[in-house]
């Protein structure tokens, strides 16, 4: 398989896995939140500086589709990740 | 296993985030040893990618309670050790300023036990297996899925005794250690088997860019 095909293969897993597969995810708590939840230090959690931001939770402010708004938060995170990890790895002359 | 704000005092956070800038920019000086003789193939962008997609479905373990992969396993074995710490650095980065997801003076906590301890742990332990299993191809995958198993638990061990130094809530130290471990070793499971999935995946089409496959110890040929 040539580089370029692996790259656009790769990408679109990652797209297909964030803006399908997001949609089957369980909305349990995870285990740190269940463990804080268990040993009564849940109530420690203070909102992040972010909670207020237009993408803040996965979901895109003022999409009222949950789904679409899942959706193209994970396609959005995807190019951001691919961006800022592309500049902090790339080829150095 | 994103902490939040509110979990860890302030000197903890200092603390953490001075360790995760360490770390990070100890592993940004090994990029280049680590890079694939095919650096036409943007790895690190990639992995990093797949890696946040992956994050966002978390699968459900027991008891009402869900996991997600950390991803730090699949990376190091995808990529190498230091570019990985790279990868889930960016990715918790992303997640925390973008989408509140981790808390923002949390970051060097998160850094420190995803982008650091679980990517470590998980290299240390797939390249032990790695000696342990049968040379050939096969055993990538099945030592990575190994990695991936024992990463997430470690971390949460990790998490277990910050916590004990400066979590803002008193617990028992050894019963949160406990229950760190038992629930995140079922989650660790999950993680074992998307990382060996996805290890076997990459091997199948591009043996030549899987780090964790280069050396002596898998078959010859791998180099394409």
């Amino acid at each position: 398989m040539s580089g370029r095909r692996f790259a656009v293969a790769a990408f679109a897993a990652a797209l297909l896995v964030a803006g399908l597969l997001t949609q089957l995810a369980s909305s349990h708590p995870d285990g740190l939140m269940h463990v804080a939840d268990v040993q009564g230090f849940l109530s420690a959690e203070s909102g992040s500086l972010t909670q207020g931001w237009p993408l803040a939770g996965y979901a895109v402010a003022g999409l009222g589709d949950a789904r679409l708004s899942t959706a193209l938060a994970g396609v959005i995170g995807c190019v951001a990740c691919f961006a800022l990890v592309g500049l902090a790895t790339r080829r150095r002359a | 296993m994103h902490v939040p704000d509110g979990f860890m005092d302030s000197p903890t956070c200092v603390v953490a985030g001075a360790a995760a800038l360490l770390g990070v920019t100890h592993a940004a000086r090994s990029l280049r040893a680590e890079r694939p003789d095919d650096d036409r193939v943007p790895m690190a962008a990639l992995v990093a990618t797949f890696v946040f997609a992956a994050q966002m479905v978390n699968f459900p373990v027991a008891d009402g309670t869900s996991g997600h992969l950390i991803g730090g396993a699949v990376a190091a074995v995808l990529v190498g050790p230091a570019t990985a710490v790279v990868c889930l650095s960016g990715v918790l980065v992303v997640q925390s300023i973008f989408f509140a997801d981790g808390g923002v003076t949390a970051l060097g906590v998160n850094v420190t036990l995803m982008a650091l301890v679980a990517t470590v742990a998980g290299w240390i332990v797939f390249r032990g297996a790695l000696r342990l299993l049968p040379r050939g191809r096969a055993a990538v995958p099945v030592a990575a899925a190994v990695g991936g198993l024992a990463s997430v638990p470690v971390a949460a061990a990790a998490f277990a005794g910050l916590f004990a130094i400066g979590g803002r809530a008193h617990v028992d130290a050894g019963d949160l250690l406990v229950s760190m471990v038992e629930w995140h070793s079922l989650i660790g499971v999950g993680e074992a088997v998307i990382t060996g999935l996805v290890v076997a995946a990459v091997m199948a089409v591009r043996p030549d860019l899987v780090h964790g496959a280069r050396g002596p110890r898998v078959v010859e040929g791998v180099r394409a």
